[in-house]
């Protein structure tokens, strides 16, 4: 039977977020408490799916599911492209099924999945817009940015707005800087990735994670260096712990 | 804002597309790597078989034969190891560890193989630079064309993988079917001439690392999605 011995799931690590941005790390998220009793599940689940027992699947789109649609919503800002993207994600991770190294960390392999998907999706839409009249306003719905979460169901008091709002400019900050600077923020600080999983994500080394997310870190601290100075205490980010 | 679980209705989409979309089977990975295996083997005999061993292996002393044969060799399947690899997080080799066996490997065995030049082999001594160059431009045909084959059998190999730093795993692929080439070659050219390995034997390590780096970005970077 696959083992995760010695291989990390990439799960959100403790005390790194737990899958939410900085301004809600305390919030209650149903599938973060489902990975975080089940240490390997998703590679064990995986390595079944892998071997041939095709009900494994289910098993691990839950377990995968989660992480991967937050991180896509993150990423695109768009809800509706972030079902589908995380449509085709599962599609391909069920293609590569028989290339599955049993025991390999699944969540930062499906992360790389939407991220390529995400950048394809992104040079599609560029392609599309250049061919377009300039008149055309460049895929108006899609382009804009959507919130990026949902109310809570007791959204209305005061906090709740703040934090929405800070994650809101947040997710601004974010969209604005450079693609890769955000994306290592991104799965280092809202997906809790290590420093080496995001690496492997990202197709690069671990020093240049840790300078790209120290650089958007910084970009952030600029930008809203007085909320963050009051939220999160000026904390550094993982990167530079690590 | 914490981002909200996937809608339920897209759980029942995802699956019954699954049930009917085609995967790889079980253990795909490890057939095609023995398949791989075995064609590497059998284009190395069949290339040895038509070129043929070069005219001194018989004389030459076994621990410069065999042994800078089996650096090289090594050398390659470590290089292949490396390439090929699904990783632990099935996004290939750690790009570090790419970098650092492309920048270590292909000099340390050039300069190896240049350095172990044996006494017996210098039956076929360069007269001159012009004869120099001219013998070199053979050996650097005959190692692109032993190696473009070796290139595309391990760019199949690695088929429906992501592959997140396309151009370096492909330049580490070309590197591989380069340090392969370099062991055949090995085998094959009689001149002992150090200069002559160096430009003949070593150096098409550089073009096939370029050619391999192209057809990673064609082959593994993603392609715009229609909407």
């Amino acid at each position: 039977m696959p083992t995760a011995e010695g291989v990390s799931s990439g799960r959100p690590a403790p005390g790194a977020g737990g899958g939410a941005p900085p301004c809600d790390a305390g919030a209650a998220v149903p599938w973060l408490a489902t990975m975080a009793n089940a240490p390997g599940a998703l590679e064990e689940a995986m390595g079944h799916y892998a071997a041939g027992d095709d009900a494994a699947f289910g098993r691990v789109y839950d377990l995968a599911s989660g992480p991967l649609f937050a991180f896509l919503v993150r990423l695109c800002r768009d809800r509706a492209l972030a079902e589908d993207l995380t449509h085709e994600a599962f599609l391909r991770i069920h293609r590569a099924r028989g290339l599955y190294r049993p025991g390999a960390a699944v969540l930062p392999w499906a992360y790389a999945i939407g991220r390529r998907l995400f950048l394809d999706s992104v040079r599609s839409r560029r392609r599309e817009a250049h061919s377009l009249d300039e008149g055309w306003q460049g895929g108006g719905e899609r382009e804009r940015p959507s919130d990026p979460g949902v109310p809570a169901p007791d959204a209305g008091a005061d906090e709740e707005v703040e934090a929405r709002r800070l994650a809101e400019r947040i997710e601004r900050a974010l969209g604005e800087m450079p693609e890769t600077q955000a994306t290592a923020f991104r799965l280092l600080k809202q997906q809790g990735l290590s420093v080496s999983e995001a690496a492997a994500v990202l197709g690069t080394t671990e020093m240049t994670v840790k300078l790209r997310a120290h650089r958007a870190y910084e970009s952030l601290r600029k930008r809203l260096g007085d909320v963050l100075g009051r939220e999160a205490g000026g904390a550094p980010t993982k990167s530079e712990t690590s | 804002m914490t981002p909200p679980p996937p809608p339920a209705a897209l759980r029942a989409r995802i699956l019954a597309d699954v049930a009917k979309t085609p995967a790889t089977k079980p253990g795909a990975f490890r057939a095609r790597s023995l398949a791989a295996a075995a064609a590497l083997a059998l284009w190395c005999a069949a290339a040895l078989l038509v070129l043929g061993l070069r005219r001194d292996w018989a004389e030459l002393p076994a621990p410069y034969a065999s042994g800078t044969l089996a650096l090289l060799a090594v050398g390659a399947a470590s290089l292949t190891w490396v390439a090929a690899a699904r990783g632990r997080a099935m996004v290939g080799p750690p790009a570090a560890v790419a970098l650092v066996a492309l920048a270590a490997l292909p000099p340390a065995l050039s300069l190896v193989s240049m350095a172990l030049v044996s006494p017996a082999a210098s039956s076929a001594s360069v007269a001159g630079w012009g004869e120099l160059v001219r013998n070199s431009l053979i050996c650097d045909g005959l190692s692109m064309a032993l190696a473009l084959p070796l290139l595309g059998l391990l760019l199949l190999l690695k088929r429906g993988m992501l592959v997140p730093a396309p151009a370096l795993v492909g330049a580490a692929l070309g590197t591989a079917a380069a340090t392969w080439a370099h062991a055949l070659v090995h085998m094959h050219c009689a001149l002992a001439d150090r200069w002559h390995i160096l430009i003949g034997h070593a150096l098409p390590t550089l073009p096939l690392m370029a050619v391999g780096a192209l057809l990673g970005l064609l082959c593994f970077r993603g392609r715009p999605r229609p909407r």
